[in-house]
């Protein structure tokens, strides 16, 4: 199994190492090889909301630069990882600078998925997705819109994904085993 | 004598002519019939730059009221946008005594359903939370392609609900309040049905690929 990690650390918020060591270590005893993507420090421009990836290269975003290694990656992988700290609820800037150029990975056509429009895949299989959110205290509501969202990045993916809130003052045993339990759920056991 | 108030709206598209756009400023030109004045700062084009950081950061240092319209991008704000909105909570975070700001947004998407908003509203409650703003809601819009930057009064018809709603709300911000449940309920509505809605731009995908030579490859899996 490949798994990637979406890294959504920003100058000012960043994600401590042990959380990337144990997630690392997890995933390797899981007999998962892990890649890490560095989201901050790659060349990744703006969306320009041209659906280019759609109507012009379709699968593939126009601008040519850092942006189009995520979504191939993605496809590329069996497991997701979003790793960011919890902004107002939601993902980083930087996770989402890489996100928001990915919409490439679904066709421009609708189909209903729970009730609800959503567009339909282009590929026939999508990595199983996990959101790990970070937290420096306790915030209930932030992690309740932060689970909301993997939620729905799910349902865009026509999944059920996994998400955990990581709270820093909770220590790092806690952590430790959120972050295992998370993974086992996603059917990484041993 | 009484200051005018001073408005800050922030349009999260990247693209020149935009639905949030047309949503924004239909929204500042109402609130200008009430004595109010604005600044527009287009965060794409300002946001990655020194200067449009300090220019931003100034304007809202004398705002009372911040908008922010933007489109939805894979559920939620556009990076572009958290950008903005994490920059302005790091500064707030740290004024002992920082300005009374009301806060409210106006966010559309592309799906026929306008609750698909509803995670991005939550984002905006807790920016306004976590940099003491007051948060006084919203407008969530579905079929934001129906619009796709026209000015409104092209189609006075077919807008008439949500030029009501953004006229109330004009008025509401205007007297200090919150945004009324009957302006968020009337934008609520489609403009078209969903079905319609869906076909339209179905149709629209395969002309301009067409257009584009890729009729055939819109199926296409590069990555695979």
């Amino acid at each position: 199994m490949n798994a990637l990690i979406l890294n959504g650390e920003t100058s000012d918020l960043k994600i401590e190492q042990f959380i990337l060591d144990v997630l690392a270590d997890a995933l390797k005893d899981k007999g998962a090889l892990s890649q890490v993507l560095p989201l901050s420090e790659m060349d990744i421009g703006a969306c320009t909301g041209c659906f280019g990836c759609w109507i012009k290269t379709p699968g593939i975003c126009v601008l040519n630069d850092e942006g189009r290694d995520v979504t191939r990656k993605i496809v590329q992988n069996d497991l997701l990882i979003f790793l960011t700290p919890v902004t107002f609820g939601g993902y980083s800037s930087e996770l989402k600078r890489g996100l928001d150029r990915i919409i490439g990975f679904v066709s421009p056509f609708f189909e209903k998925v729970s009730g609800e429009w959503h567009h339909k895949m282009r590929y026939s299989a999508l990595p199983r997705l996990v959101g790990f959110g970070v937290l420096s205290d306790v915030d209930e509501a932030a992690a309740e819109v932060f689970h909301a969202l993997v939620a729905r990045n799910g349902l865009n993916m026509h999944q059920t994904p996994r998400s955990e809130v990581l709270v820093m003052s909770l220590g790092k045993q806690k952590i430790k085993e959120r972050i295992w339990n998370t993974l086992n759920g996603v059917g990484c056991e041993n | 004598m009484k200051t005018r108030k001073r408005v800050l709206l922030l349009v999260g598209s990247p693209k020149k002519k935009s639905t949030s756009l047309s949503l924004g400023d239909y929204l500042v030109s109402s609130l200008s019939s009430f004595g109010v004045t604005s600044t527009t700062f287009r965060v794409v084009k300002e946001i990655y730059n020194e200067e449009g950081r300090a220019r931003m950061v100034q304007e809202l240092s004398t705002t009372d009221i911040l908008i922010l319209a933007s489109p939805l991008y894979v559920d939620s704000l556009p990076a572009p946008v958290i950008k903005t909105l994490e920059l302005i909570c790091s500064q707030r975070k740290v004024q002992k005594n920082a300005k009374k700001i009301q806060f409210c947004s106006i966010l559309n998407c592309g799906f026929p359903e306008s609750q698909q908003n509803d995670v991005a509203f939550a984002i905006c409650r807790l920016f306004a939370r976590d940099s003491k703003m007051q948060w006084v809601g919203g407008l969530s819009i579905g079929e934001g392609g129906v619009i796709g930057g026209e000015p409104f009064r092209k189609k006075q018809f077919m807008y008439r609900k949500l030029t009501r709603a953004l006229e109330m709300s004009a008025e509401a911000l205007s007297l200090g309040k919150v945004i009324p449940y009957e302006a968020r309920a009337l934008t609520e509505k489609t403009f078209i049905p969903p079905w319609l809605y869906i076909w339209v731009a179905e149709r629209s995908w395969r002309s301009q690929a067409k257009k584009n030579g890729v009729l055939k490859k819109l199926a296409d899996c590069p990555y695979k």
